[in-house]
């Protein structure tokens, strides 16, 4: 191990911290506990360990807190006057700002709320003692674009972090999987492992493969879904009590709930903990005391049964495997062509999807060790480990004649570089436009690519040259940015025109010697 | 950052950069090979047999024959001419 390595895994609806290398295996040793990476959890004495609800409350005085004492008093003051509560800032990053309590705000400014909770909790930690909380590997999901990387390192810059790379979630889940402190990551060699990420927000599927000689690690595919997770579920779980509560009093209608329930947060969270609780049990009853105003208040009290909490979630999960076999079916892979298939995240432990994912997979599916803290482990393990970043798939651009021009290649860094420049020229002026095609080659050794949606055209000379070696000359340049994507800029060095394109569907790799 | 957003229907790539060459001079005779053929015909300045068949690739020989059976009615061509 060569130094102290912190990962941070910034959730939709839960935020975590880890922390590995240094002097954490000595400590873990003395304490004989299992020699895994240390989560910053907050605990909880009912609860447990509990990783920190990204939730952000600003007061009226303008002060600010986060995490499980945001989430308590969001029960009774989510209402009152000055009291303004955030949730799930994550799924905003692409908004210019939003706004909330009558106030608008930048998502980073309220993303770094967050990192800033975690750091803060974090150097409390005696682990910590002598050692900075700065320097840090962040998760992203799969489906994240450069926008929101960018985001997400302004939130940290804010929270007084400084990153030092990003890397897929489901990716560092897998890492934290099969990490042993002697062999690192030797069990993956020449293996495949298929990494089922479900949480609060999105739905990442990351399928990896190990070098046989264990100096790299790379991505061979990955998909997601961003719109359907368990704060979703939440929702729908929310609206069929609210159902079953109007069938049962008859009086009441729509309109009064909107207008007399104060307690909306409250029946949010106890309708999540009950969604919780169905994994273990057949029947659970949502209670929201004071549900609705009135003299007397009404109390919510209903059961959810696990069959009907499938049934609600049907359409998502089949989702969700169509999802999973495209992956495979990107890299060209059958499900028994892969070793291990590993459950992360919180929506990932419903029994029925771990049901489906046996149906295809059999018998290899396993669930992670602590799935909530299982990313940031991952992220702190890479840190500590100081593996760097690589791109696992080639990235490019389509020249004439359908032929492939590699611009970022597999296996070089994913780090902020110095651009590389190239001399491109438009074969054939008669359109007026050059045309730019990006794409990727996802496997290496085959020469296949898959083309991006959008096209970048630069105008070129409209009168005709008088012979080919007048063509338009096109200076390109690309380069690695700080947020893990390919930036490239194309120049018209006649006209002096530049276009820039951005290619934020990377695909990480590590390298790991 | 702002993209240049176009769906990318029924648009060729026609961009060309010799392989692992970063800085090529500015004699890029490589092109020749690579540029359309009937647009290859017009800066020749020439649709003597002999000479294209020496200079086009096969490909760009198809090309230009193509090219002159699907000109507009109207335009100037030798569309029924041989090679």
């Amino acid at each position: 191990m060569k130094s102290l390595g912190i990962g941070i895994d910034f959730g939709t609806t839960n935020s975590i911290a880890a922390v590995w290398g240094g002097d954490v295996t000595r400590i873990l040793q003395e304490q004989k506990e299992a020699l895994r990476p240390i989560a910053f959890w907050h605990q909880d004495a009912n609860l447990g360990n509990r990783p920190h609800p990204s939730i952000v409350w600003y007061k009226p005085d303008d002060s600010v807190t986060v995490g499980f004492e945001a989430r308590r008093n969001m029960q009774e003051l989510s209402e009152a006057l000055g009291h303004t509560f955030v949730r799930s800032i994550k799924r905003s990053l692409n908004a210019p700002e939003v706004v909330h309590g009558g106030r608008k705000r930048h998502p980073y400014e309220i993303a770094a709320e967050i990192f800033s909770h975690v750091r803060k909790h974090g150097e409390a930690n005696p682990v910590l003692h002598g050692h900075k909380f700065q320097y840090c590997v962040v998760t992203v999901p799969v489906g994240f674009t450069g926008q929101q990387r960018r985001q997400i390192r302004r939130a940290m810059e804010r929270a007084g972090l400084s990153l030092q790379t990003f890397v897929h979630e489901p990716f560092a889940a897998m890492v934290a999987h099969f990490y042993h402190p002697e062999t690192k990551l030797g069990v993956l060699r020449g293996k495949r492992v298929l990494v089922f990420d479900w949480g609060g927000g999105t739905l990442d599927v990351c399928l990896a493969e190990g070098a046989n000689d264990g100096s790299t690690l790379y991505e061979l595919a990955h998909d997601g879904i961003a719109d359907h997770a368990g704060d979703d579920f939440d929702r729908r779980i929310m609206a069929d009590l609210r159902g079953r509560f109007l069938g049962r009093n008859p009086l009441i209608t729509n309109d009064d709930i909107m207008n007399r329930c104060r307690a909306q947060d409250r029946f949010w969270i106890n309708a999540e903990l009950g969604k919780i609780e169905l994994s273990r049990e057949e029947n659970v009853r949502v209670r929201v005391p004071n549900f609705l105003d009135g003299n007397p208040p009404i109390d919510l009290s209903e059961t959810l049964r696990r069959a009907d909490f499938e049934e609600m979630i049907r359409h998502e999960v089949d989702a969700a495997v169509a999802c999973t076999l495209r992956c495979l079916d990107q890299a060209r892979l059958k499900p028994s062509s892969i070793d291990y298939v590993v459950l992360v995240g919180g929506t990932s432990q419903i029994p029925m999807i771990r049901h489906r994912l046996e149906e295809v997979f059999g018998a290899k599916v396993q669930s992670t060790f602590e799935p909530d803290a299982a990313i940031a482990r991952g992220a702190a393990i890479v840190a500590a480990e100081q593996w760097t970043a690589v791109n696992a798939v080639t990235l490019g651009c389509l020249m004439a004649h359908e032929t492939f021009f590699p611009l970022l290649k597999r296996g070089e860094e994913l780090v902020a570089s110095s651009s590389k420049k190239y001399v491109f020229y438009c074969t054939d002026p008669r359109d007026g436009t050059a045309n730019f095609i990006f794409c990727k080659q996802p496997l290496a050794g085959d020469s296949s690519v898959i083309p991006f949606a959008d096209i970048l055209q630069i105008p070129i000379r409209t009168d005709r040259p008088a012979q080919y070696r007048d063509l338009d000359r096109l200076l390109v340049r690309s380069s690695v940015s700080p947020d893990a994507t390919l930036l490239v800029d194309v120049t018209h060095t006649g006209m002096g025109q530049s276009r820039q394109y951005e290619i934020s569907d990377v695909s990480f790799g590590l390298k790991l010697t | 950052m702002k993209q240049n957003l176009l769906a990318n229907v029924a648009v060729k790539p026609n961009v060309w950069c010799a392989h692992d060459v970063l800085d090529p001079d500015d004699t890029p005779y490589f092109l020749q090979e690579i540029i359309p053929g009937d647009l290859l015909v017009e800066f020749l300045r020439t649709r003597d047999v002999r000479t294209l068949r020496s200079t086009l690739t096969t490909r760009q020989q198809v090309e230009y024959q193509q090219s002159r059976f699907f000109q507009h009615h109207g335009q100037k061509g030798l569309a029924f001419e041989d090679l």
